[in-house]
């Protein structure tokens, strides 16, 4: 019960001769929401992007519900997994860009069932069901046969969601999933997702909505310049905001 | 010596020929079209994502080919494969050395075309089906491949009907198309412009057959 679903230890991660982790560690329990925050460049989405296995990282481990994934140790010599694997080990994760990054040919439907059919092996019928029952909890059951371009910011990033839910990962990882809306459809989106955390999922959110953070989350982590410079409640990190950079950090905004 | 008949009769009387002349130029632009798709698609797809030393000689072939004049690659190869036939006894059909030609300036075209179309969909597409589970061979069927074709419908029209206009270069290897065979009943008769304009006609008809067909496409598959 009170194990961690995501464990990590001492990761490192360079872009050639840049730096981007210093020894991240951050554990996530079952169920909780975690919400990351900090200043541009401090490394983020790098994060999200390295438990979800875009990024190779060059030191530390991942362990997700006790496994290591991306790297594993053969003759004592660290290792990435095959590609075959490491397509199987991001299942454990569903992962809700920034860019939506819908797949422009294919309807709402098609790109919320693509996967159950292709990865999960469901039938045709059975992936459209489960397909369209999320697209109801996102509240799109108006529109399943639409293509991302006839759709809204907001409604193209509840599809997006649908998308990574479907495939019922351990874990949810959002990067900024309100930053590319206008600011009116922000509530929509962030709607469904307070909607999911109350419904139990684990997430791992990547934000600059300070006001959101603060309600959604079991726990707040303030990342800067590679590093997790502060990590806390809600409480702790907002009105307590014990270190200057964090102080610093969210006086640039107002509220 | 020549024949004073009217244009139309003497048409009439060499339908058979004209008939033929069009096959044969139908027949070297469907082949061409067909295989430098399917070859052009795949050698795209290769120079896209493969290793660099793998696309090096792709590379190659594709700037060589686009660089040369297209009339160039067909005497070359036609010179080439005659040669080769030959040392083992076999003599070259023409119009298959045709449609090999055709073929490869098709290829390299197509190559290309699909190259540019895969390089200009966004890399959050790949980490997309990546992020679903999807493994590499299934997000190229899946995502980009149709992604790249609905992209390269207009150019791919367009290199269509440069092809259809490029079977008249071969009537230089000897090939029974309608250029060809069009000039040898010019020289029966006098009639020469109004054997150019008709067979101006027909390649026109053929083209915009094709860009129509096209025009369809684009309106069916667009997104
Ligand atoms: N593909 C890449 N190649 C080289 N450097 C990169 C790459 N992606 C990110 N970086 C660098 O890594 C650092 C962390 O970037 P990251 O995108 O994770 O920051 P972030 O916290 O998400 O910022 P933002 O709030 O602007 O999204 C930055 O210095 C960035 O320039
Ligand atoms: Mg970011």
């Amino acid at each position: 019960m009170d194990e961690n679903l995501l464990q990590i230890r001492g990761l490192e991660k360079w872009f050639g001769t840049l730096k981007v982790f210093e020894g991240v560690d951050l554990d996530v329990k079952a169920g909780e929401v975690v919400s990351i925050i900090g200043a541009s460049g401090s490394g983020k989405t790098t994060l999200l992007r390295c438990v979800n296995l875009l990024e190779t990282f060059q030191a530390g481990t991942i362990l997700l519900d006790g496994n290591p994934v991306g790297y594993h140790e053969a003759n004592s010599k660290r290792k990435r997994f095959s590609e075959r694997v490491i397509a199987r080990q991001r299942l454990l994760t569903g992962m809700v860009f920034q860019q939506f990054n819908l797949f422009p040919h294919m309807t709402a439907l098609c790109n919320v069932s693509l996967g159950l059919i292709k990865v999960k092996k469901l039938s045709k019928a059975e992936a459209e069901k489960e397909a369209s029952r999320w697209l109801e909890r996102v509240g799109l059951s108006d529109k399943i046969h639409s293509r991302p371009s006839q759709l809204s910011g907001g409604q193209q990033q509840r599809v997006a969601i649908a998308r990574a839910v479907a495939m019922n990962p351990k874990i949810l990882l959002f990067d900024e999933p309100t930053s590319a809306l206008d600011p009116e459809l922000v509530g929509e989106v962030l709607n469904v997702i307070k909607q999911l955390a109350a419904d139990g999922a684990t997430m791992v959110i990547v934000t600059h909505e300070m006001r959101f953070a603060y309600e959604v989350s079991d726990k707040v982590v303030f990342m800067d310049k590679g590093k997790i410079a502060s990590m806390g409640t809600p409480a702790e990190i907002f009105e307590e905001r014990k270190s200057d950079r964090l102080k610093e950090f969210l006086s640039t905004f107002n509220s | 010596m020549m024949v004073s008949i009217g244009f139309w009769e003497s048409l009439f009387a060499a339908k058979t020929a004209i008939f033929i002349g069009i096959t044969n130029s139908m027949l070297a632009a469907v082949c061409a079209i067909v295989i430098g798709s399917i070859c052009g698609v795949a050698m795209g797809f290769i120079m896209t994502y493969a290793r660099k030393y793998v696309v090096f000689p792709f590379r190659l072939f594709v700037d060589i080919v686009r660089g040369i004049p297209g009339l160039v690659v067909v005497f070359t190869i036609y010179y080439f494969l005659d040669v080769f036939l030959r040392s083992y006894g076999i003599k070259l059909p023409g119009l298959l050395a045709g449609i090999i030609a055709l073929s490869v300036t098709n290829t390299a075209q197509m190559a290309e075309l699909t190259r540019g179309a895969l390089q200009s969909i966004p890399r959050g597409q790949i980490e997309a089906g990546k992020a679903i589970g999807l493994r590499f061979g299934q997000i190229l069927y899946y995502i980009l491949l149709p992604q790249a074709l609905i992209q390269m419908l207009p150019p791919w029209v367009n290199t269509a009907t440069e092809t259809v206009k490029g079977t008249t270069l071969l009537m230089l290897i000897g090939i029974s198309e309608l250029l060809l065979v069009t000039q040898q009943l010019i020289a029966t008769n006098n009639h020469a412009l109004k054997y150019y304009c008709f067979i101006g006609l027909v390649y026109f008809v053929l083209n915009t057959i094709i860009e129509l067909a096209g025009k369809a496409a684009e309106k069916r598959l667009r997104f």
